[in-house]
């Protein structure tokens, strides 16, 4: 059940980083590359914060914060100095592991026994039912704490998505949604195209640094190379949502790219807990991903011989 | 509105069957963990033991043949006394924490852990599991305690911190010329930037200054050589964090192009062509580990085991390595070595 | 209403490339009157439509819209007072948003970009009423993305948007070129309608010398980057595409594409 519920956090936790990836690569159609260095950036301003005494809430915002404005960044590259996307990404990107060493002062910071927000919410939970409170679901017994780490970093992203989502249906938001759509068009109606991009991109990598945050503290230290692959992760999930969901509509890819995140992480968990070798995870995560993308077309490929045949 | 009702429709059935397929992927998670948890009340009573590596060197492996070994010499046998898990992460943080995870849930009776990332995330996540770490260059600044005696309960290990004044005083008698000394470190790796403080110490101590070259990853290690060979050092001796140890075939190699003669902490460096090492003895490490695994086997608690330094450091020298550099060494530093390789073959002690 | 002083632009300067599009052209248009501006490719149509909306910047020479120099003005700026319809259909709309969604952006220009409701109650009635006025019955299909409409039904929409808040420019480019006649003739009439509506400043790019004769009040004429012929008021009215023709010939000695376009 641990192993579930372990599973189950790290999947909420890169969901937030799912969602900045959707951002960049869907709404604005903008291949963004800063993800890595975003993502330890997040970490790195968490962990500096947190041992210099900073109380971890505000760490936290202020991690979405530093995202922001490294995304504002490689916007700003691109709008306004006419860098090509691909490369105004690995610019910030490789900027940021000078920047988070600088930030950390090391390459490595532990967090074992400060406050974090993850420390705050067992605290909650201890304080409301118990140390060693255990619930029981169907036979498993789980202490209480983790379960409500989980449920209410769930209720957190949550409120985080449908806050994004109300987003895109503004003014503003929509503009933005339209400029990964056909920029040239909006241009004709009056929208400033630079200018949304650096904000947009900037708010993709808030999100991302959020999830860096979160994951630092989580895990229980901050590491400069703590970036290192998230890139991937991110897009598989956004992939694995788009075959579950398959429409377009903001909303949903949204609800997709959370589903796929938690989805990856669990049957990563599962082949891990078959005993798969380690080294071969790499390989073995690629052949799930294309798995779940194939799946759904072969199966309406039958349903569509089945409705010719009939 | 009937195309409403099926977009509707469509859309509900989408996202249930990404909430299925979660469900799904979590049953099949618990099932197996039903399985294992009967699996173990039925198991004979056989020690468990885990082992989770960071990334696959030399040093790792040494440290398991040296844990496996030790428990060899004290009657423990593969199989029949105990059964032992081997994980290595491959560099990759994400799988480290899924194998701690797992880990987690099959409650070994001892965690063995190779290398300072593992440590620290094994620190946050384990608590109610015995954990031995068989190599770290700073178990205190990774967060095991406060000091080698007053440590966390449930955590206790050898501490692999190279010798850098033997090291030091290696190159005096060796090169007694030598004025500067050079090294790669990297700085994304903790115990690397230790190391190379704690040897700008030594040889500060010793006269000697210390260059240093950051390198970041496999592929720059060739022009971090070259950029080292050209800042006039006198000889190399590279400090052991995992980016170099893995990729020092390839400084070896540099440093034969340059004519610069290198040193290193690592015994298998001088077959591969170094003039000598001063090796802490990661094997005797695995050794020195597998023997406090014992001592909590057979009753005693971790808290009380306190944390030591390997219990040997060999040199280790290379005959045709300090002829191709243009190197004498000295006859009665040869009759120290631990080792002697090349057309002096060597008494090994 | 709008005035083109000197306007010059040469593409891929010194190089063997290299293309005089503009050649000191200079244009002066008077409020409410609707131009129709005739030429082949290369004539100099479309960087004279870019100079004039901000997408082009011309190497010399000014662009002055009811009295104010906008030639430095970027794209997005001019908009406000600049309506455009492309040519290609898929260039005026935002294929994966909805018919409403689309609209609202038009409704935007100008000003309330802030957090304020996209699709707001009003706003969306409002929306509805006019797409109802189209007569295309298209209010039904509001929440549709456009990407599903024809190439007819979007540039009806992009004319739509481009007029929402009334300009004091309208710029159709080629805007019925990739229609089928019938649909141009539909879209033709809905421009017709609007301009004469709102008594719209129009500039109006065409190829079809039918168009031209039928529409405006005033053709200009343009050949390798300057404007050959400009014809207005009682002159333009006793046009007839003959005599369009004839002029076509003197200019490009052979005329390739003659045909009637409806």
């Amino acid at each position: 059940m641990t192993l579930l519920i372990g599973a189950l956090v790290m999947g909420v936790i890169l969901s937030f980083l799912a969602l900045g990836i959707f951002v960049s690569f869907r709404l604005f159609n903008y291949p963004d590359l800063t993800a890595e260095g975003s993502f330890a950036l997040g970490g790195a301003v968490i962990a500096a914060l947190i041992i210099s005494g900073f109380e971890p809430l505000t760490a936290t915002l202020l991690a979405f914060i530093c995202g922001c404005i490294a995304g504002a960044c490689t916007g700003f590259l691109r709008s306004y100095l006419k860098v090509q996307e691909l490369l105004s990404g690995i610019l910030v990107m490789t900027s940021l592991y000078s920047i988070n060493l600088t930030i950390m002062g090391r390459s490595n910071i532990p967090l074992l026994s400060d406050t974090t927000v993850i420390t705050i919410l067992e605290r909650i939970s201890d304080r409301m039912l118990g140390v060693s409170a255990k619930a029981v679901l169907l036979g498993w017994s789980i202490p209480c704490r983790n379960l409500a780490v989980f449920l209410i970093l769930l209720a957190v992203l949550a409120v985080f998505s449908l806050a994004l989502y109300l987003f895109f249906r503004t003014n503003i938001g929509t503009a933005m949604r339209a400029v990964g759509n056909n920029a040239q068009m909006v241009r004709a109606l009056g929208v400033n195209t630079n200018l949304m991009v650096v904000l947009g991109i900037g708010l993709a990598n808030g999100c991302i640094a959020l999830s860096g945050a979160l994951m630092a503290q989580y895990q229980g230290f901050a590491d400069v190379q703590m970036g290192i692959g998230m890139l991937v992760w991110g897009i598989a999930s956004l992939i694995i949502g788009d075959s579950l969901i398959g429409i377009r509509s903001t909303g949903l890819t949204m609800a997709g790219a959370i589903m796929g995140s938690v989805l990856f992480r669990l049957l990563v968990s599962i082949a891990l807990q078959w005993g798969m070798n380690p080294n071969h995870l790499k390989l073995v995560s690629a052949v799930l991903v294309l798995l779940i993308i194939v799946f759904p077309m072969m199966v309406q490929k039958k349903r569509k011989k089945k409705g010719a045949e009939a | 509105m009937n195309d409403r009702k099926r977009l509707l429709l469509f859309v509900a059935k989408r996202l249930m069957l990404g909430v299925l397929l979660i469900a799904l992927a979590g049953s099949v998670l618990l099932i197996s963990d039903r399985r294992r948890e009967l699996n173990q009340q039925w198991r004979e009573k056989r020690a468990t033991f885990y082992f989770i590596g960071y990334t696959d060197n030399p040093m790792t492996e040494d440290c398991l043949n040296g844990v496996i070994d030790g428990l060899n010499d004290a009657g423990w046998n593969r199989g029949r006394e105990f059964d032992i898990v081997i994980h290595n992460a491959q560099g990759d943080m994400t799988a480290l924490n899924g194998m701690i995870d797992n880990v987690v849930q099959e409650k070994p009776d001892i965690l063995f852990t190779s290398a300072t990332p593992t440590l620290q995330t094994v620190l946050k996540k384990i608590s109610g599991i015995p954990v031995i770490f068989t190599n770290s260059a700073d178990p205190i600044a990774a967060g095991a305690g406060k000091s080698f005696e007053s440590h966390l309960s449930n955590v206790t290990g050898i501490c692999t911190m190279s010798d850098f004044e033997g090291m030091v005083s290696l190159m005096k008698e060796i090169m007694p010329k030598a004025r500067r000394i050079g090294t790669l470190f990297v700085p994304g790796e903790i115990n690397s930037c230790i190391y190379k403080d704690q040897f700008e110490i030594a040889a500060e101590k010793g006269g000697l200054t210390l260059t240093a070259v950051p390198v970041n990853s496999s592929s720059e290690i060739s022009v971090a050589t070259q950029t080292l060979c050209s800042k006039e050092v006198d000889a190399i001796c590279q400090v052991a964090d995992n980016l170099t140890s893995a990729s020092i075939a390839g400084i070896i190699q540099q440093a034969r192009a340059e004519k610069v003669p290198l040193f290193a902490f690592l015994s298998e460096t001088v077959k591969q062509g170094a003039v000598g090492a001063v090796a802490r003895d990661y094997y005797q490490a695995g050794k020195d580990s597998a023997e406090m695994a014992l001592r909590i086997m057979r009753g005693r608690r971790a808290a009380d085991i306190p944390i030591r330094y390997v219990s040997r450091t060999k040199i280790i020298l290379n005959t045709d390595a300090a002829e191709f550099f243009g190197i004498k060494i000295p006859p009665d530093v040869l009759r120290r070595a631990d080792e002697v390789t090349g057309r002096q073959e060597g008494r090994i002690r | 209403m709008l005035e083109l002083r000197n306007l010059v632009k040469i593409y891929n300067a010194g190089s063997p490339n290299e293309m005089r599009a503009l050649q000191s052209l200079s244009l002066a248009v008077s409020e409410g009157e609707w131009v129709v501006l005739l030429g082949t490719n290369g004539s100099g149509k479309s960087s004279l439509m870019g100079a004039i909306a901000g997408s082009t910047v011309p190497d010399e020479g000014s662009v002055y819209l009811d009295g104010s120099d906008i030639t430095e003005m970027p794209e997005h700026v001019r908009a406000r007072w600049i309506g455009r319809v492309f040519q290609n259909p898929f260039a005026g709309t935002a294929p994966d948003m909805s018919i409403s969604e689309n609209l609202a952006l038009a409704a935007m220009k100008g000003g309330g970009r802030g957090l304020g409701w996209a699709l707001a109650r009003k706003r969306l009635a409002e929306i509805r009423e006019r797409v109802k006025a189209l007569h295309m019955g298209l209010e039904k299909r509001l929440e549709d993305r456009i990407g599903c409409l024809s190439g007819g039904e979007r540039q009806a929409l992009t004319l739509l948007m481009a007029t929402w808040i009334r300009p004091k420019l309208l710029l159709l480019d080629e805007h019925t070129a990739a229609l089928d006649p019938k649909t141009a003739a539909e879209v033709i009439s809905l421009s017709r309608e609007i301009i004469r509506r709102d008594s719209l400043t129009t500039l109006m790019v065409t190829h079809s010398m039918q168009q031209a004769v039928n529409m405006g009040d005033r053709i200009v004429m343009m050949n390798r980057g300057s404007i050959v012929h400009d014809f207005s008021g009682e002159e333009k009215k006793k046009l007839k595409v003959r005599d369009l023709i004839e002029l076509f010939n003197e200019e490009h000695g052979e005329l390739q594409n003659g045909a009637v376009h409806c």
